[in-house]
């Protein structure tokens, strides 16, 4: 402490408070609308005279029937988001990074980011079609090789992963664009040098380029974690139905069903601030194992 | 790298040529269809009889949408939203990525900054909230109301000062030891070394803001003041007779749903493919980014 | 990006109620107009005429001060407008200033698309900055009355309301202003174009094309109809050589204007209905609700058996509205129960395909041949107006409405101008952008009784315009030229679906909701679970996921989670009447 370590990091200060400025107001601000998830909130009332109900918001999410196999669907069809969601990624990044041809890989680079501008309005109809067990696609060539076909959007066990392989196929081509930034930036001399060594490109691989982009890959996997109460409402929404709430009914969908519709938003802001606690400490334990086990400050 | 390529590395070399050309085509075939259906007729629309190509070719959907003069009304707002909005959010992102970028010993309250701006990234106050607060600080009805509450992403600064952490301690020093301080070290050596972070955050922005539509339609008072997506959302027709009750009949009829979402979306993703391969040369560019074990 | 998205979706995802609006729920009630280029011009209505007395005082008369009343407007896709006219300009606003003396200005103006309009209401409402007048929904008016943010509107409307107004808004025992009564006290006007008729009423479509490839007659009775599904399957009606056919169509939704299952049920006396309102029915003096009575097994029993015999598209349960609708305009469907305004969408857009579909509304049928009984579902309006409290002349809003009524439906109605406006060869409809108005009621009903008339005898003289332009445009269809039109000829012509509700009225066999009172405290808070109790069980029944019998455990659940509560809530209510 002293005046000089103050004089040199005054700066630092001076350019974070615009963001933090905005952030206060705009993020932190909006936060006293939490009271909402303890109230019976009437929206002509508003927050301060809705009547006050403490708990019971929560109890009644406690005690409705199926929470815990809606909790159960969330968390399991989110991880497994999360691990292929990241493994595809990278190694569609390490794959292009193999081309030399530009043209070539901008073209690629581009095409793969396309689904994710599609709506799951959308897409949800066209994997209807996709998978249809008379004429679809996929079940026709299942059928053609020899396989029996399957009503995937009302089977309970493969609907989770029709949910995953969908979700990931519209979504990695964003987080490939990350990993290719952190690929350019790994020094070509760390290359060369390999090279000079006698690495061949698998060697190379796995010495250089995955360790140099393993940061990024905590970084975004922590993230994915922190939203790993989230599962997709608007994939599941758009290709669920009452067949397959077993195994695809999500936190949302429920609160969806339960609360929107009439106007409970107590109900819904209750669900709202469990998700974000979990989302936070999930967030807060990876920080803290990072930081100890691999003196990696994720952020 | 390696001189002459030994044959199981050729083949790996097509092989992949081959996958990523899959994987790509398998990525750009719905949109393909988007497109057929836009071009299509209402009625082979609803039938579902169009594939890969237009079935009745019209660009009716087209001229439905861009005839009116709404339309070039609202990409106009949206250029501005694209424009003020990328800006201030790149700018802030630098901003803030620099000192939090920083060593605890360099910049004793960085980690106690970076947990406020992580908070956000999980707990949000919810909708009616937030609009009380856009409205008490006098920007609902306005451009502003887009730009400024959201201003500051935290993922994007993340991603930033993870990239500027990389950025070799040597060259900073060498500036401050030339007497340049923060500001003018983050100008002059930090930025102009982190071209593809830079570009990366820059098309996040750009897709952000072209495509963010349901805050226009809350926030602004006039359909005048709409973006673009956010207009586009007014002009598909919502086949949706729960709640209303009577549609006019012959509306009914009229426009098919699907032939004019299928042509806004379109819209909504053209300007990324017009951007993107232009900011890829921002990718190729490499920086000098030595180990980031601290 | 997606860090920000998915936070935004908290709480407030809602968002995603617009992907509702392609799931068809039907529940059409009256709309102003059923054509795109009527004009209005004196009715000739049945109801006698109570104006010839002028009132004491002029309920339309005009604000010597001229005052300001703000309201907002949420539009639709495709608005459209005359030259150098908007929303804030149109012939509503100067009529209402030259007429009444009224300024109105908007507050904000909006799109209408369901889940946007919702929310920007929410935002409104709880930023305590709604106009002085506007149109919301029952369950907001609950809360705006509970709030007492809203004007007592009682006393101006016994007042200020003129005859043809009153006439209109108290048809069928003014149930519709009932349920903007709270306490005895009127709180809204309640906005009729927003359903609140009989017309939401359940047929059967059948294509009659098929029918005469499988030779059969259009159904009488429920065997009939089990007994038409059967051949569609089985008998390769459309005649290509393939078994690619179903017999009936269901929606995802089950409960739904267009492929839902409220017809099919009628006919075995069951009538179930819940999507945001329920089904309630009248046994002796006491409400109970119409999703566990015993007649349902019946029905699902047959469904079942449907079902398993391929009758019905296996995959019906992930396909919504939408998608239905395409396997019907693909030609893969021939019979399904319905509504009115079925004709309109989906089955307009057949007519552009090159199948030649006929397709045609018939009665709903029962099991034993006796009249089966269409049931509606929603008998009053969704959406009241209402005046902000405070506000200085809360019977402008009833000037308005006059005002409204006067020029589309009354006796001087102006043909052109109001309704419509002409410019050039294109007909604006500028109805809509009244800021406060209303249904006549059955005014579809009386359309199509005249434009039938003149149909037979030829002679079109005597009828208004609007109803002129149907009587032309389905001339000029008679004659081959059918054009976008297609629509007017099942839902007007002769045997039409008007046809069939006009039967259905005059026979009596309507059976209405009985309970049209606002939403109960515990509907509010378990309505969502027992419904979605109920929707999934019909679900796996009908797919022979559940035994029939299971039917009666649901009942009980419903009984132990809410339902019993809500029933002595709605008890309660009905009594109170």
């Amino acid at each position: 402490m002293g005046t000089s370590a103050w004089k040199r990091e005054w700066p630092l200060h001076v350019m974070i408070w615009p963001g933090l400025l905005i952030v206060l107001i705009y993020s932190y601000g909006p936060m006293f609308g939490f009271a909402i998830a303890f109230q019976k909130y009437n929206l002509a009332l508003g927050i301060w005279k809705s009547k006050w109900i403490g708990w019971d918001n929560f109890e009644y999410l406690f005690h409705y029937p199926n929470i815990g196999r809606v909790v159960w669907n969330t968390l399991s069809i989110s991880v497994m988001k999360i691990v292929v969601g990241q493994i595809a990624p990278i190694a569609t990044a390490l794959l292009l990074n193999e081309v030399r041809k530009a043209v070539f890989k901008r073209a690629v680079q581009t095409m793969i980011y396309l689904p994710y501008f599609l709506s799951w309005v959308i897409l949800g109809g066209i994997m209807i079609d996709l998978l249809s067990p008379s004429e679809g696609i996929v079940n026709q060539f299942l059928a053609w090789l020899g396989f029996e076909r399957v009503f995937f959007l009302a089977n309970n066990d493969w609907f989770p992963f029709v949910l995953v392989f969908s979700d990931v196929w519209k979504e990695f081509g964003f987080h490939t664009i990350v990993y290719l930034a952190a690929l350019t930036a790994i020094s070509p001399a760390l290359y060369e040098a390999a090279v000079v060594d006698g690495a061949g490109r698998l060697k190379q691989t796995w010495h250089i380029t995955l360790p140099g982009i393993l940061p990024i890959v905590i970084l975004l996997a922590t993230l994915s974690l922190g939203n790993v109460v989230n599962a997709g409402f608007d994939q599941v929404f758009n290709l669920y139905s009452p067949v397959v709430y077993e195994s695809g009914d999500i936190i949302d969908t429920l609160v969806y069903r339960l609360g929107l519709l009439d106007f409970q938003f107590g109900l819904a802001t209750a669900v709202g601030l469990l998700k974000s606690i979990v989302g936070f400490v999930l967030i807060a334990i990876s920080y803290v194992l990072a930081y100890r086990f691999a003196n990696y400050r994720i952020f | 790298m390696v001189e002459h390529p030994s044959a199981l590395r050729r083949l790996f070399i097509g092989g992949n040529y081959l996958f990523l050309a899959a994987l790509a085509i398998l990525c750009v075939f719905p949109l393909i269809h988007v497109l057929a259906v836009s071009f299509s007729s209402s009625s082979a629309a609803t039938a579902g009889q169009v594939g890969l190509w237009p079935v009745d070719f019209t660009t009716r959907s087209y001229s439905f949408v861009a005839n009116e003069p709404a339309f070039m009304r609202s990409l106009f707002v949206s250029l501005q939203r694209v424009a003020l909005g990328v800006g201030i959010n790149m700018l802030l992102a630098v901003m803030l990525a620099y000192p939090l970028a920083k060593e605890a010993r360099d910049f004793r309250w960085r980690t106690f900054y970076v947990w406020i701006f992580v908070f956000t990234m999980l707990f949000n106050g919810g909708l009616i909230p937030t609009y009380l607060v856009v409205q008490k600080t006098g920007l609902a009805g306005s451009l502003l109301a887009l730009v400024i509450p959201s201003a500051v992403n935290v993922f994007n600064v993340i991603l930033m000062l993870n990239f500027f952490r990389g950025i070799p301690k040597e060259l900073l020093d060498a500036s401050y030891i030339d007497g340049a301080g923060h500001w003018k070290t983050l100008w002059s050596i930090v930025v102009p070394v982190s071209k593809p972070v830079l570009a990366t955050v820059a098309l996040f922005a750009i897709v952000y803001h072209w495509n963010e539509w349901f805050y226009g339609l809350i926030y602004m008072k006039h359909t005048d003041d709409y973006p673009l997506q956010s207009y586009l959302q007014t002009v598909i027709v919502q086949k949706n007779f729960s709640e209303l009750a009577a549609q006019d009949v012959s509306l009914l009829g009229k426009v098919s749903d699907r032939t004019v979402k299928a042509a806004q979306i379109f819209l909504g993703s053209l300007p990324i493919l017009c951007v993107y391969p232009f900011l890829q040369g921002y990718f190729m560019s490499g920086i000098v980014m030595g180990s980031v074990k601290e | 990006m997606r860090k920000v998205k998915s936070m935004l979706a908290l709480g407030m995802s809602a968002m995603l109620i617009w992907t509702t609006a392609c799931s068809d729920n039907g529940n059409n009630g009256n709309q102003a107009s059923s054509s795109p280029s009527a004009s209005a011009s004196p009715t000739s209505s049945a109801s006698a005429a109570t104006e010839s007395a002028s009132p004491a005082f002029d309920p339309m008369a005009k604000y010597e001060e001229p005052i300001v009343l703000t309201t907002a407007a949420f539009i639709r896709d495709g608005a459209e407008f005359p030259q150098g006219d908007s929303i804030e300009n149109s012939v509503w606003t100067r009529l209402y200033k030259d007429q009444l003396g009224i300024n109105v200005k908007y507050d904000w103006v909006t799109s209408d698309t369901p889940e946007v309009r919702d929310q920007k209401m929410s935002v409104s409402i709880a930023s305590d900055s709604l106009p002085d007048l506007i149109s919301v929904t029952a369950r907001e008016l609950q809360m705006l009355v509970e709030a007492g943010s809203v004007e007592d509107m009682t006393a101006v409307y016994d007042k200020y309301a003129s005859p043809l107004v009153k006439e209109n808004l108290e048809i069928n025992n003014k149930v519709a202003l009932d349920a903007a009564t709270f306490d005895g006290k009127l709180m809204g006007i309640p906005n009729t174009t927003k359903g609140g008729g009989v017309e939401g009423v359940q047929m059967v479509w059948v294509r009659t094309d098929w029918l005469r490839n499988v030779g059969l007659e259009p159904p009488k009775t429920m065997d009939d109809v089990l007994a038409i599904s059967k051949a569609f399957t089985e008998q390769d009606p459309d005649k290509n050589g393939k078994k690619d056919t179903f017999g009936i169509a269901f929606n995802k939704n089950i409960y739904d204007g267009f492929a839902g299952v409220e017809g099919f049920f009628a006919g075995y006396g069951a009538y179930p209905y819940s999507t945001s309102t329920t089904m309630w029915l009248d046994k002796g003096g006491k409400l109970e609700y119409a999703g566990i009575q015993p007649e349902m097994k019946d029905a699902l029993a047959a469904l079942q058996t449907m079902f398993k015999s391929g009758q019905i598209d296996p995959e019906f349960a992930v396909k919504d509205g939408v998608k239905v609708a395409e396997t019907v305009t693909s030609g893969k469907i021939g019979l399904y129960f319905g509504q009115f305004w079925n004709g309109s969408w989906p089955l307009n857009d057949m007519n552009k395909s090159a199948i030649n579909a006929d397709w045609k509304p018939f009665p709903i049928v029962s099991k034993d041949g006796s009249p089966a009984h269409p049931y509606l579902t929603d008998p009053t309006p969704k959406e009241f107006y209402v005046v902000k409290k405070g506000y200085k002349h809360p019977e402008a809003a009833l000037r308005m409405l006059n005002v409204y009524f006067d020029n589309i439906y009354g006796d001087n109605a102006k043909p052109d101008g109001y309704h419509t406006i002409t410019e050039g060869d294109k007909k604006i409809e500028v109805f809509s952008y009244a800021v406060i108005r209303g249904n006549k009621m059955n005014n579809n009903i009386v359309a199509y009784e005249q434009v039938t008339a003149a149909l037979k005898s030829g002679d079109s003289s005597g009828l208004k315009a609007e109803y002129k332009d149907y009587y032309d445009r389905m001339t000029k269809i008679n004659q081959g030229e059918i054009g976008d039109s297609w629509f007017l000829v099942p839902i007007f012509g002769e045997n039409g679906a008007y046809a069939i509700i006009k039967d259905y009225m005059s026979s009596g066999t309507i059976i209405s909701n009985a309970f049209t009172g606002s939403p109960t405290p515990t509907m509010v808070e378990r309505g969502s679970t027992l419904k979605e109790l109920e929707h999934e069980l019909i679900t796996k029944i009908i797919m022979g996921a559940a035994s029939v019998d299971e039917f009666d455990k649901f009942v009980g659940d419903w009984r132990k989670l809410g339902g019993d509560q809500i029933t002595a809530e709605v008890n309660e209510w009905f009594e109170g009447k």
